[in-house]
């Protein structure tokens, strides 16, 4: 089924992190060379900006040429449409097939735009045939036709390609399904919760399996998905919920119980990017809680929600580092491989468009005006 | 072969000693975790939700508490924060200076944007500044710039680059064609101006790690700028060129250094501008997905030369 030889994809990973190992000093350069020519696989790469350029212009050139043929045919008809995108989705995949298997391309951005455009056609194609049907509310049907083609093409492509952004997408696609039927807003809720935990029992089955290394670290980050999916879908609050009674009361209860559980399988097996999900779920329950409640919201709200998160990573790292050799359980608070500086590098530079700004004001009727605030400062720029 | 029994193998070979199979081999079993970044993430939401906290309680309750009350408050905690800071700071170095714990940067982090907050309540309170209260923008960068090299902090760089831009008149948190035409010569006048103190550091070798951050942000103020020039300006023919020239310089420098965002940057800006230009004047459809086709190809096949000469590396 896939494309790939499993062995080549081993070795691609191996050679990431001997890269990683060289550059955080745990191997020298000489050794870095030595170590990937056992690690040389036949595939032709790319690094991760030109493939996104050549993945948003093949996509761009596959859009346009479906255009331009309807336009010169004069096509309007719903079913030639329809006909004419399906036709055009198999030619993209034979693209794909073919760039693959004749330039051995590995992620390089052009047969995965090919691909990913199969996808998207072959779904356009279901809409249009589903504008015959007429039923439920304007566009509905095609929306549910769309997405009912979309969730298994897409992993397919995951499948066949190794893409994990199309396992993400079928997810997506796939949970979104119930919410496009006329089921109640609880059972929506409830059937795009049992398909999430499908997934990520699934995930997670295979992920036990084959641990992190491939294709366990795939099933790694669809099982991670799945999870963060499936708060997304319980927590009324940031998923535009309309639902009250008992299901609301239990959607409050798992926003609680999903990071904890989430939390202990993620330290258990030192799943780091479960542990980042899970982190990110606990945050969120901690900041939705007053809606959830229906509490009113206090201006010292933040400040004790900063303090808290300020005293706890201190006292975690206090804790962690009075262990013996400044770890417990193998958790340190240190940073192991440049990977962590470089991601905290670029964090710290895309702060510049992430300050925190002053809200709104609430109830200050004597508020003079700043003419506006400007970038920076702090708030500065705000005006009370 | 997993990850672990290649390691064996290089060891068996002689290819990594015993030392780096031992510093490895743990990392790979995960018998040592780290939580570095994890940690940080706490921190830095920490400092944003705490000084966001401080901001909202100063606008809600300045009139109840009064303004000696808030402003002792904020001076308290951005004195605290300074003098944490000033105490604990290791000497200054032209290099990259490890922070003496992992709450150091943000520490800091929270005195500057206690500071811009202060500065703000003063200003909206008693009008100290009045008409000219955007020097205020100017100061705190200035400090800003001055606290980063001192104690080595990105995050106070970007804050100090964030209201320099403020000054200007800039609002780097929103993204798009913002710059309108009185506007766009003081954003083109700021990319220039952090590019060029970004280059100067640079060949001086202060803080050479901070250089990307700034070239990084003044690429992204002058190519929107001058898009936004080749879309609704008025001598679009001199944005044009100030763009196809911009964007030359962009390729071939992100090329020679190998930063490949840069490459991305010079291609997709100039291709925004030339198709803006190209397609200001076509009314019909099929011209334009036609000129879509063609172009996406010259694109891509650019590219991919580009990518099979240059860009092979992961």
């Amino acid at each position: 089924m896939r494309r790939y030889d499993p062995a080549d994809e081993e070795r691609i990973r191996s050679r990431s992190l001997v890269r990683e190992w060289t550059r955080s000093g745990l191997l020298a350069a000489a050794q870095m060379a030595h170590l990937e020519a056992d690690l040389r696989v036949d595939l032709r790469r790319t690094n991760l900006f030109l493939r996104l350029v050549l993945f948003l212009f093949a996509l761009l050139i596959v859009a346009a040429s479906v255009l331009l043929i309807i336009t010169l045919s004069g096509m309007k008809d719903d079913e030639n449409i329809a006909m004419l995108t399906a036709i055009a989705s198999l030619a993209c995949l034979g693209l794909a097939e073919y760039l693959t298997a004749r330039f051995r391309l590995y992620r390089f951005g052009v047969e995965e735009g090919f691909a990913v455009a199969a996808v998207a056609l072959l779904t356009v194609s279901a809409v249009f045939m589903a504008s015959r049907v007429r039923n439920g509310r304007p566009g509905e049907s095609q929306v549910l036709a769309g997405l009912i083609v979309a969730a298994p093409c897409a992993f397919a492509i995951y499948r066949r390609f190794g893409y994990i952004y199309a396992a993400l997408a079928a997810i997506v696609c796939a949970a979104l399904i119930p919410f496009h039927t006329s089921l109640s807003p609880e059972m929506q809720r409830a059937a795009a919760a049992g398909i999430l935990v499908l997934v990520f029992a699934t995930a997670r089955a295979k992920h036990l399996l084959h641990g992190d290394e491939f294709p366990g670290d795939e099933y790694g980050m669809i099982q991670a998905a799945a999870w963060a999916g499936l708060y997304f879908n319980l927590n009324l609050q940031i998923s535009f919920g309309r639902i009250g009674g008992w299901f609301y009361w239990s959607t409050y209860a798992l926003i609680w119980l999903l990071p904890i559980i989430g939390l202990l399988m993620a330290l258990r097996d030192r799943d780091r990017l479960l542990l980042d999900v899970n982190l990110a779920m606990a945050l969120v329950t901690i900041a939705t809680n007053k809606s959830y409640l229906d509490l009113p919201r206090q201006p010292w709200d933040p400040i004790l929600f900063g303090v808290f998160l300020m005293a706890a990573a201190i006292m975690i790292r206090r804790w962690l580092s009075k262990g013996p050799e400044g770890q417990r359980y193998g958790f340190t608070p240190l940073s192991l491989l440049t990977a962590e500086r470089r991601a905290l590098a670029v964090v710290s530079a895309a702060s510049a468009i992430v300050q925190p700004g002053i809200p709104a004001a609430s109830s200050a009727p004597t508020k003079p005006e700043l003419g506006g605030g400007r970038s920076g400062g702090g708030g500065a720029s705000g005006s009370f | 072969m997993t990850i672990l029994g290649r390691l064996d193998r290089w060891k068996t070979a002689g290819a990594i000693t015993e030392l780096q199979y031992n510093t490895i081999a743990p990392l790979v079993r995960k018998d040592r975790f780290s939580v570095f970044i994890e940690l940080n993430a706490l921190l830095y939401l920490g400092v944003l939700s705490f000084v966001g906290g401080l901001a909202w309680v100063a606008q809600s309750y300045f009139a109840t508490l009064g303004d000696a009350v808030i402003l002792s408050a904020l001076t308290l905690v951005l004195g605290v924060s300074f003098y944490y800071c000033f105490s604990k700071a290791p000497p200054y170095s032209s290099g990259e200076v490890e922070s003496p714990n992992l709450a150091f940067d943000y520490v800091l982090y929270l005195g500057c944007l206690v500071f811009g907050i202060e500065l703000g309540y003063l200003e909206t309170r008693f009008h100290l500044l009045e008409d000219y209260w955007d020097f205020y923008l100017l100061f705190s960068s200035v400090l800003f710039f001055v606290l980063a090299y001192r104690f080595d902090n990105r995050f106070v760089l970007s804050l100090g680059l964030s209201s320099l831009a403020g000054w200007f008149g800039l609002r780097i948190s929103r993204i798009g064609f913002i710059y309108g035409d009185s506007l766009r010569p003081y954003a083109i006048a700021y990319g220039f101006l952090v590019a060029g103190a970004g280059a100067w550091f640079h060949t001086r070798s202060i803080k050479r790690h901070f250089t990307e951050t700034y070239f990084h942000l003044a690429a992204s103020v002058l190519f929107i700028s001058l898009v936004s020039g080749v879309i609704d300006g008025r001598r679009t023919e001199l944005y044009l060129l100030g763009l196809l020239g911009l964007a030359a310089v962009s390729i071939i420098e992100g090329v020679r250094f190998r930063r490949f965002a840069f490459v991305v940057y010079g291609t997709i800006y100039s291709y925004i501008g030339i198709s803006a230009e190209v397609l200001n004047d076509l009314r019909e459809l099929t011209p334009v997905v036609m000129y879509f086709v063609i172009s996406g190809s010259l694109v891509v096949l650019a590219m991919v030369l580009l990518a099979r000469r240059f860009g092979r590396e992961e």
